[in-house]
C-alpha cells in the first residue's frame, strides 16, 4: 500500500523513540540491581513518558499513512458494485440482482426458442 | 482452463443470456465434460450452469450426459435434480401434448410431496409458458402461503401480476420482497417503475395519478439513497420529476413543492450526466454500467436538455 511521506517519517521517528524508551528502560533495570541501597526503585517517569508518547505516535503514524479504507455503509459498497469501482469475483449485476434473474422460474424453453430464431438471422 | 476460471465464466453472465453469450457458453461443454470428476461443490455448480446453457443452445446429447453424471451423484429423487430433470423434459417436448404430460409429471410428484419447493416452481413457470396465467398466479400464491419468506416467489409473483396490469397485486407482492430484504434497492427502483407505469396507465392528470406519480419519486429515491452512483435509480428520479413538472400536473394535488421536485430533476439530471460523461470515455470506477442503460440514460438527457 502506498504510504505518505509525512506518516513514514512519523512512524520512523516513533519507532526511534519507543526502541530508544527500551533500550532506556532496559539500562535503568540493569542498574537497580548493582545497587542494594534502593531495593524498590520504580521505572523513572520520562522513560515512561517516552514509551507513552511514541506508541501513540506510532499508532496516528499507522493509522493516518494513506490506505484506502473498505466501504462500511452499504450504500458505497453497493453503489461501487454497480458502477465496477468494486468487483466481485464471478458476479454480473447488482447485490440483489438475483431476485430479478430469478433462477427457480427460468423459462430455459422460451430462451431456447428465442436463440433458435437468433441463429436463423445469422 | 481451471475449474473456478470455467466457473467465473457463467458465473459473469446472466441467467437471461444473450444467445451470442450462450452459444459461447454451451461451446464449453466438451472441455468441462472432459475433466475429471473431483466431486467438489463447484464442480456440480458447473455442470447445472451447464446444462441450462446446452439446453438454450440445443445441445441435447451433452445435456442428456451432464443430467445423467449429476443424477448419478446426487440420486433421482432430490428435489433440485427432479426439477432438472424438469427442465430437460420441458425443452425436449416437441409438442404440446407432450408438455401437458410434462406438467401431469409435475403434478403427481407435487400430489405426494408439496413441500417440493423447486419441481413446484417448474410447474407454475410451465403453466405459464402455456399462457395459463390464472392457473400461475394461482399456484404461486399458494406456493407463498407455504414459504411466505422466499423473496424469489415473491418478485415472480409480482411480475405475474404486472403481466396482467394489476398494478397494486404487483406494487403488494415487492413489498413483501422488501419486507424479507429490506436493502433491495432494485426491488425500491421496481416499486417505483410500477407506480409509474401505473400513473401512466391512468388518463388525465387526475389526483390518482399525482399520488402514483409521488409514490414512483420517493421509491426511486430511496433505491439512489440506498445505492450511491445507481443509474437505474437516478433516471427514474429524472423521468419522474419531468413529468411531475409538466403544466398538465402543476394542479394542486401535488403534496412535493414544486421548488423541491425542480431541486431534484437538477440533481439526477447532474448524477446522469456524470455516469454518462464517465462510462463513455471508459474512466476507472465507472465501467460496471450496462451500456444500454447508459444510451438510455444519454436519450433521456438529450430529450429533455
Amino acid at each position: 500500500m502506498p504510504r505518505s511521506t509525512p506518516s513514514k517519517l512519523l512512524i520512523a521517528f516513533s519507532s526511534l523513540l519507543l526502541a530508544h524508551a527500551c533500550y532506556s528502560a532496559h539500562e535503568h533495570s540493569l542498574l537497580s540491581t548493582t545497587s542494594p541501597d534502593a531495593p524498590d526503585v520504580t521505572l523513572p517517569l520520562d522513560i515512561t513518558l517516552e514509551t507513552l508518547i511514541s506508541l501513540s505516535l506510532l499508532l496516528v503514524g499507522i493509522v493516518s499513512s494513506g490506505w484506502e479504507l473498505k466501504p462500511i455503509s452499504l450504500r458505497s459498497y453497493a453503489g461501487g458494485v454497480e458502477s465496477g469501482r468494486i468487483s466481485v469475483e464471478g458476479r454480473k449485476g447488482g447485490l440483489f440482482s438475483a431476485l430479478e434473474e430469478r433462477g427457480g422460474f427460468l423459462d430455459v424453453r422460451k430462451q431456447r426458442k428465442e436463440f433458435t430464431e437468433w441463429v436463423k438471422t445469422q | 482452463m481451471s475449474l473456478t476460471s470455467l466457473l467465473n465464466r457463467f458465473q459473469s453472465v446472466s441467467a437471461h443470456p444473450t444467445p451470442s453469450e450462450s452459444l459461447a457458453l454451451s461451446q464449453l461443454a466438451p472441455s468441462i465434460l472432459n475433466l475429471s470428476i473431483t466431486d467438489t461443490p463447484e464442480q456440480w455448480a458447473l455442470y447445472e450452469s451447464l446444462l441450462l446453457s446446452t439446453l438454450r443452445t440445443g445441445d441435447d446429447t451433452s445435456a442428456r450426459l451432464i443430467l445423467q453424471r449429476l443424477s448419478d451423484r446426487f440420486g433421482n429423487d432430490n428435489a433440485r435434480i427432479m426439477a432438472l430433470q424438469g427442465v430437460y423434459d420441458e425443452c425436449t417436448a416437441t409438442n404440446q401434448a407432450q408438455l401437458e404430460e410434462v406438467l401431469k409429471n409435475y403434478t403427481d410428484v407435487l400430489k405426494d410431496d408439496p413441500t417440493n419447493i423447486p419441481v413446484a416452481k417448474r410447474r407454475i413457470t410451465l403453466l405459464h409458458h402455456l399462457s395459463k396465467k390464472t392457473e400461475a398466479i394461482q399456484a404461486l400464491t399458494t406456493l407463498v402461503d407455504l414459504t411466505p419468506t422466499d423473496a424469489e416467489s415473491w418478485a415472480q409473483l409480482s411480475q405475474y401480476y404486472f403481466e396482467l396490469s394489476m398494478y397494486p397485486q404487483a406494487i403488494f407482492c415487492l413489498e413483501e420482497v422488501l419486507l424479507i430484504l429490506p436493502n433491495a434497492y432494485n426491488i425500491h427502483a421496481r416499486l417505483g417503475e410500477i407506480n409509474f407505469v401505473a400513473a401512466e396507465s391512468l388518463s388525465g392528470a387526475s389526483k390518482e395519478a399525482v399520488e402514483k406519480l409521488e409514490a414512483s419519486l420517493r421509491w426511486y429515491l430511496r433505491a439512489v439513497e440506498l445505492c450511491d452512483g445507481y443509474l437505474r435509480g437516478y433516471y427514474g428520479v429524472k423521468l419522474v420529476t419531468g413529468k411531475l413538472l409538466e403544466s398538465k400536473f402543476s394542479a394542486a394535488h401535488r403534496t412535493i413543492p414544486e421548488e423541491k421536485v425542480n431541486k431534484l430533476n437538477n440533481v439526477a439530471t447532474v448524477q446522469l450526466h456524470d455516469i454518462v460523461t464517465g462510462s463513455e470515455k471508459g474512466k476507472k470506477g465507472f465501467t460496471g454500467y450496462d451500456s444500454a442503460e447508459v444510451a438510455a440514460a444519454k436519450e433521456l438527457l438529450e430529450a429533455t436538455s
